[in-house]
């Protein structure tokens, strides 16, 4: 274990009113277990993926990552970078198993634990101090832990917020541990460049740059109007990042009920053109929200409320689950037919609940997975799930939801 | 007066203009009540826009007491053995009169109206004066339109249902999945059901004369109804039509809709190339998936089959819950193989055999498994098949 604390010992003590917020990240997370699994492939590039024509790289391990190769990148590309490249196909049962330890060795420090994804989590150590002494010590021990129990070495970056911690895992990678006591933070930030600071992406920090913003301290040079007037809520985060207002809860993970989206009209109305054109946009954005959190639901609700506030909501439940916008809209459209309109609507929502995990294990069907054109439809929810991880939302949208349409 | 087709009267119940018999007084011993109100109350739907659909109709003639109810798309007839006194009928709420006559002790029940609009319950000293409407209102029962009409056991005809009704689908977007098919022709009865992650088929040979063939997917609701009431073996009347079918029971007869089709081509999915065969006791298996399955995922339920030489594993691991084995003697011989089920779907099959010694038939882990019975019984032959889960990893 190389990693040591950024900070000496006295430079930043945690008080007991201080929040100490870890972020850990596995290294590398499925070219580790890979390595770990298979000792054979050690020092070699490795990456972990679909080997295909469309397989893109979910894992890389350092090796391979001196190759200049990364996670999402072609796996064409990849192999074009380093001809002897060692693609191994996904163990997702084995990667859950080791990150179940993982986050069961996490709990045994502190209740709030909140997985992030398969390899990352948060960890609320606030007040653990008379238990278990130091935050840092106690992350130095949990470090310890993880490698005992699962030879995998970790990155660890400990602060006053979740944001501070996740940028702080980033810097000392692999195996390091990077620690922002409660007195740094400010300098930390005022420090930051801009690019880091999680939700800028390339774009915006070109943004930035143009209007002389090169570290994240220089947004509080400008007035917060004009950066919200510039860059909209994107711009008043910043301004709140930039404030040190990023107290946002570690939140034990637990499976949301349901997810829903509603929007209360400009104008009141009875028109179904009007509301189903309301409808499509929503259900479009559920069914974005499910595949962003992996989940699929069987039930879909459909909410109307009139001018005078009466809500009327009706439902009805599939045998197989879906997280398609279009099957959403056309479901929770034949619970618009299904309504009198016999009163003008102020605010219309659609929902599904009645949620599982996308991946992990489904049912096969007996007459064929899905149709073709399920199929083809599947492939343009992601396609547009791309463009708007990538440019924002709404930069793609149907036609019916084009203005004047 | 306006005449109607006959389809629209049960939508659009016809006043008469003159209303005969008003008044109405029946005797029925309370057991004989009891049961025919809960027997008939099932029929009756919960929620309804139509107030009238929630009463029952109680008819006496010289023929006798008959009460029925009906949710426009299954009609109940039943006859109830009572005194009859006055001839007439009246309509009253279903739901009330079941709780009234549930709350009474014993004796003989009188019903009566004098009006035709308020029914009259006595009991003992207690009596009760219920608000209900005139018998005219109540929805007309159909006419049926037969086009194939045979005679059948109800004992065979309950079992043939019990062994399909379970896989039935509930997703109103696929409404031909929502019902049975039946097939029916001189030889006998088919019938199948799926809800597209499992199938379920039962077939019995019958010399049914020279009757047309048929093929229709009858709603479940219907089917359960008959069930109720068929606890006595008696020969009964089926009328199939091209949008209902009937059963007419020596005390009760039922009606219903059919669903519309297509039904899938169902015959396609059966494979015919499973060559791994695992004998099981259908008892051990059924204990041991209900044990495992304790611990089995809340929304797949997932259990993992491990066949190996002459045995089967039954495996679960749930994150956050745990993990549980079992192993079962089984005959086996082919090569080692993990399969995932949905436990709830194993023991709905279970469920339905007769004989202890199943077989599953199997090919690869993402294939239709076919479970029968190792030897089918001399009346119905019967087959299932259930679609494995994807295991991760």
């Amino acid at each position: 274990m190389s990693g040591q604390a950024k900070y000496p010992a006295g430079e930043g003590e945690w008080g007991p009113n201080d929040r100490a917020i870890a972020h850990i990240d596995m290294d590398a997370f499925f070219a580790s277990v890979e390595i770990l699994d298979f000792p054979e492939l050690k020092d070699k590039p490795v990456i972990v993926g679909v080997d295909s024509d469309r397989g893109v790289v979910a894992a890389a391990s350092y090796k391979a990552r001196e190759y200049g190769i990364h996670s999402a990148m072609p796996i064409f590309q990849a192999r074009k970078r380093c001809s002897s490249l060692i693609i191994r196909p996904g163990r997702m049962k084995r990667y859950l198993e080791i990150s179940r330890v993982v986050i069961r060795l996490l709990n045994r420090f502190s209740p709030l634990v909140e997985q992030v994804s398969i390899d990352e989590a948060f960890i609320d150590l606030t007040g653990t101090g008379r238990l278990l002494g130091r935050p840092e010590r106690t992350i130095a021990a949990i470090r310890e832990e993880i490698w005992k129990n699962t030879g995998l070495t970790s990155s660890v970056g400990l602060s006053t917020s979740k944001l501070v911690a996740k940028i702080a895992s980033d810097i000392d990678k692999p195996d390091g541990m990077t620690v922002i006591p409660p007195l740094k933070v400010r300098e930390f930030l005022d420090l930051l460049p801009i690019g880091k600071v999680p939700g800028v992406g390339k774009k915006g920090e070109e943004q930035l740059r143009k209007i002389g913003i090169k570290f994240l301290g220089e947004i509080r040079s400008l007035s917060p109007e004009y950066i919200s007037a510039s860059f909209g809520k994107f711009g008043s985060r910043l301004v709140e990042i930039a404030e040190g207002n990023i107290a946002s809860p570690v939140i034990p993970y637990s499976q949301p009920k349901s997810i829903s989206n509603e929007l209360t009209l400009g104008e009141d109305t009875a028109d179904f053109q009007v509301l189903e054109k309301h409808l499509l946009a929503l259900s479009e954005k559920v069914g974005r929200r499910l595949r962003e959190n992996d989940f699929r639901g069987r039930t879909i609700t459909l909410k109307l409320k009139d001018f005078e506030h009466k809500q009327i909501t009706r439902s009805r439940t599939l045998d197989r689950p879906a997280c398609q916008g279009k099957i959403i809209f056309t479901e929770a459209r034949k619970l618009l037919v299904s309504c009198r309109l016999d009163t003008k609507k102020r605010l219309i929502g659609v929902g599904v609940s009645n949620l599982e995990p996308l991946a992990g294990c489904s049912q096969y069907s007996l007459f064929g997975e899905k149709s073709a054109e399920e199929e083809r439809w599947d492939r343009v929810d992601k396609a547009v799930d791309d463009i708007t991880r990538m440019f924002g939302s709404g930069t793609v949208k149907r036609g019916r939801l084009h203005e004047g349409s | 007066m306006l005449s109607f087709p006959d389809e629209l009267n049960i939508y659009l119940p016809m006043k008469k203009i003159i209303r005969g018999g008003r008044g109405v007084k029946v005797v029925i011993p309370l057991e004989e009540l009891s049961k025919k109100m809960n027997a008939i109350s099932s029929v009756v739907p919960g929620k309804t826009t139509m107030p009238i659909l929630s009463m029952v109709l109680l008819k006496a003639e010289s023929s006798g007491i008959t009460f029925s109810a009906t949710d426009l798309d299954i009609s109940v007839t039943s006859t109830v053995n009572g005194k009859v006194v006055k001839g007439g009928g009246i309509s009253a709420p279903a739901k009330k009169i079941a709780e009234i006559v549930k709350s009474l002790s014993q004796g003989d029940v009188t019903l009566s109206s004098d009006d035709g609009e308020k029914l009259t319950i006595e009991c003992a000293k207690s009596k009760f004066s219920v608000n209900g409407r005139s018998a005219d209102d109540f929805p007309k029962l159909p006419k049926q339109d037969s086009k194939t009409e045979f005679s059948i056991e109800t004992s065979l005809l309950s079992r043939l249902i019990q062994k399909t009704i379970y896989a039935v689908s509930t997703d109103l977007t696929r409404p031909a999945l929502c019902g049975v098919k039946w097939e029916v022709d001189k030889t006998g009865v088919l019938m199948v059901s799926t809800d597209g992650h499992r199938l379920a088929k039962a077939e019995t040979k019958l010399s049914l004369g020279d009757i047309k063939k048929s093929e229709v997917i009858v709603p479940p609701k219907a089917l359960a109804t008959f069930k109720s009431y068929a606890e006595k073996n008696e020969m009964i009347k089926v009328s199939i039509g091209d949008n209902s079918i009937s059963f007419e029971m020596k005390e009760v007869s039922i009606y219903s809709r059919l669903l519309e089709g297509p039904f899938p081509n169902y015959q396609k999915v059966i494979p015919s190339n499973n060559t791994k065969e695992l004998l099981i006791s259908k008892e051990a298996l059924n204990l041991a998936t209900k044990r495992v399955a304790i611990l089995s995922d809340a929304l797949t339920h997932q259990v993992i089959f491990s066949l190996g030489k002459n045995s089967l594993r039954l495996h679960v691991a749930t994150q956050d819950l745990g993990e549980a084995t079992e192993d079962i003697d089984a005959t086996y011989s082919d090569e080692k193989m993990e399969i995932g089920y949905n436990a709830a779907y194993v023991q709905d099959i279970l469920r339905t055999f007769d004989t202890d010694e199943i077989a599953f038939k199997l090919d690869r882990p993402d294939n239709a498994g076919i479970i029968t019975p190792v030897e089918q019984d001399g009346e119905i032959k019967q087959l299932c098949i259930v679609m494995p889960l994807r295991i991760l990893g």
